[in-house]
């Protein structure tokens, strides 16, 4: 049943952030929510982090997000839930592999990204939500780039 | 009002360096010439020191279509060389870092040291009728320099000093670059569809903010930004004074009051254009150094980098990391909108635009496109013919003024 409802709360994520339903995307996000992209530079020889916002500030950004000058068109979250744990906390540690598309107003469609989401996920009178998302990138080059969280 | 085919065609009656013809920026022929008059005979940031720290370092990159390996040698100095193996061409070190005492092709094996001599022929003994000797093998080496922890090369074995080429351009930034030393926290890179210059335009037109949310509500209505005067320096670098913005009147995001790069104060800005496509920016605690490599006249390669002091703690790196990519990196909130700017001018030079206006005058203030025209005063002189009329129709036509 919960491992139906992780799964659910990560489509939903997938979903509200593809229709720019920024109130739905944060729903589903506990109080403490973190949100962090990352990627492995082999340039560097380091992991790097892109973006890391607690849920004030991703507010603030998704609230800009009409205002910013930013890439048109659709973007599509693909994520599949793959492995699923029960911490010793209680809370699930989930693993989705992403695929993110992208297609234009000219209706061109073209992979924008590929990687993973490592959530963390807690309930909340019976509702799971997330506790964190670490986007783990695979890729690193993302054209001019991106407003919107993954 | 709209104009006709014939008017839209025609020189702006302007003085001849107050605007750029689309040429520039769309003919092959322009772009070659480019490539032999300006790029191959100045100087290019590769790489930041850190990046190569070790004896055996190595870093690659690519430029003006020669494939190249930084690598700081047992001597502990910094050289680069053409990535390529004297016996059969194949690509020598295939990753984009690395270290490596002896440098070995992975097709015959020949092998090669941090100096760039041949020391492995593999079964030297079938070159010992013929040659060529190992001695008469080693790399094509490509002049390279180190300013302020900055690796610098040049194909130009002719070309002056790095030192005479920057002049005192890095000035304003010399003590945040030297005081301590800095390493790497963020690189990433994309081909953006635009000419290799527009980049580099967009950080010396500092009124192209007006096009940034984030920037109309802080930057530019801080004290003072419309004070300062710009400065032009010689061989067409540009540097900016410093200044002060307040950055909590974005929404989650906090002032800038501490650990800030050594010689700067709170929250300052300092940013040096180098000529003729590489930028320094250090917004109070972040520092950006970002590159273009040309690939054709539409197309480009930008790298950026992001650097922090070595010393950093790791909540004192992570607040640098965190103020970096507030602005910058592939979901920074200014960045990306410079890239979709200049697709979209690219997009307008190559199919529509004549002219691109470089006109305003503030007296050398922050919006004054003296910056622009000294640049382009600068590309003039490398490649012997005006911006403005670069294969000579103005001046068959008459200009203007």
């Amino acid at each position: 049943m919960k491992a139906e409802q992780i799964r659910t709360l990560v489509a939903k994520s997938c979903l509200s952030m593809d229709d720019e339903k920024f109130a739905d995307y944060l729903a589903l996000c506990a109080d403490g929510f973190q949100y962090r992209i990352r990627s492995f530079s082999p340039e560097i020889g380091k992991e790097m982090t892109w973006l890391d916002l607690g849920l004030d500030e991703l507010k603030g950004l998704l609230e800009a997000v009409p205002k910013h000058v930013r890439m048109q068109g659709q973007m599509r979250r693909h994520a599949t839930l793959y492995t699923l744990d029960e911490d010793a906390d209680g809370r699930f540690s989930a693993v989705s592999s992403l695929i993110v598309s992208h297609t234009a107003l000219n209706g061109e469609t073209h992979l924008f990204a590929t990687g993973q989401f490592h959530d963390r996920v807690t309930f909340v009178e019976g509702e799971p939500r997330l506790l964190a998302r670490d986007v783990m990138l695979d890729t690193r080059v993302l054209g001019p780039g991106s407003h919107m969280p993954i | 009002m709209p104009r006709n085919a014939k008017e839209w065609a025609g020189v702006p009656d302007l003085p001849a360096d107050h605007f750029i013809s689309s040429e520039v920026y769309r003919d092959e022929g322009i772009f070659r010439d480019e490539q032999r008059l300006l790029l191959e005979k100045t100087w290019k940031f590769a790489c930041h020191e850190s990046e190569v720290e070790q004896v055996g370092d190595y870093r690659t990159l690519s430029f003006c279509g020669l494939p190249l390996v930084v690598i700081r040698g047992e001597d502990n100095r910094i050289r680069t060389f053409v990535n390529v193996c004297s016996h059969r061409s194949a690509e020598l070190v295939r990753a984009p870092r690395g270290n490596a005492r002896r440098m070995v092709c992975f097709f015959h094996l020949w092998a090669y040291d941090t100096y760039g001599n041949c020391v492995n022929q593999t079964r030297d003994i079938g070159y010992e009728e013929a040659g060529p000797k190992k001695e008469a093998c080693g790399l094509r080496s490509i002049r390279t320099e180190v300013n302020c922890g900055l690796v610098f090369i040049t194909l130009d074995d002719d070309a002056e000093t790095l030192e005479s080429f920057l002049a005192d351009s890095l000035d304003t930034l010399r003590e945040a670059l030297t005081a301590e030393p800095l390493e790497l926290f963020h690189y990433h890179s994309f081909k953006v569809r635009a000419n290799w210059k527009q980049w580099h335009e967009t950080n010396m037109e500092l009124y192209h903010e007006w096009g940034h949310v984030v920037n109309r509500q802080q930057g530019l209505n801080s004290p003072g930004y419309h004070d300062r005067r710009i400065s032009i320096g010689k061989n067409g670098h540009l540097s900016l004074p410093p200044y002060r913005v307040s950055y909590s009147n974005i929404p989650g995001w906090e002032d800038r009051d501490s650990n800030n790069f050594p010689g700067l104060a709170p929250g300052e800005i300092r940013a040096v254009d180098l000529f003729p496509n590489t930028s320094i920016i250090i917004r109070g605690t972040a520092m950006r150094i970002d590159t273009s490599t040309p690939i054709s006249p539409s197309l480009t390669l930008m790298e950026f980098r992001g650097l922090g002091l070595k010393s950093d703690t790791p909540e004192v790196r992570a607040e640098r990391i965190r103020n970096h990519n507030q602005y910058w990196g592939p979901f920074g909130r200014t960045q990306p909108e410079d890239g979709f700017f200049i697709e979209s001018v690219e997009q307008g030079n190559r199919h529509a635009a004549q002219y691109s206006i470089i006109s305003r005058r503030e007296n050398l203030g922050a919006h004054d496109d003296a910056a622009l025209r000294g640049y382009y005063a600068e590309w003039s002189r490398h490649m012997g013919r005006p911006a403005g009329d670069p294969k000579g129709n103005v001046s068959a036509e008459g200009p203007g003024k």
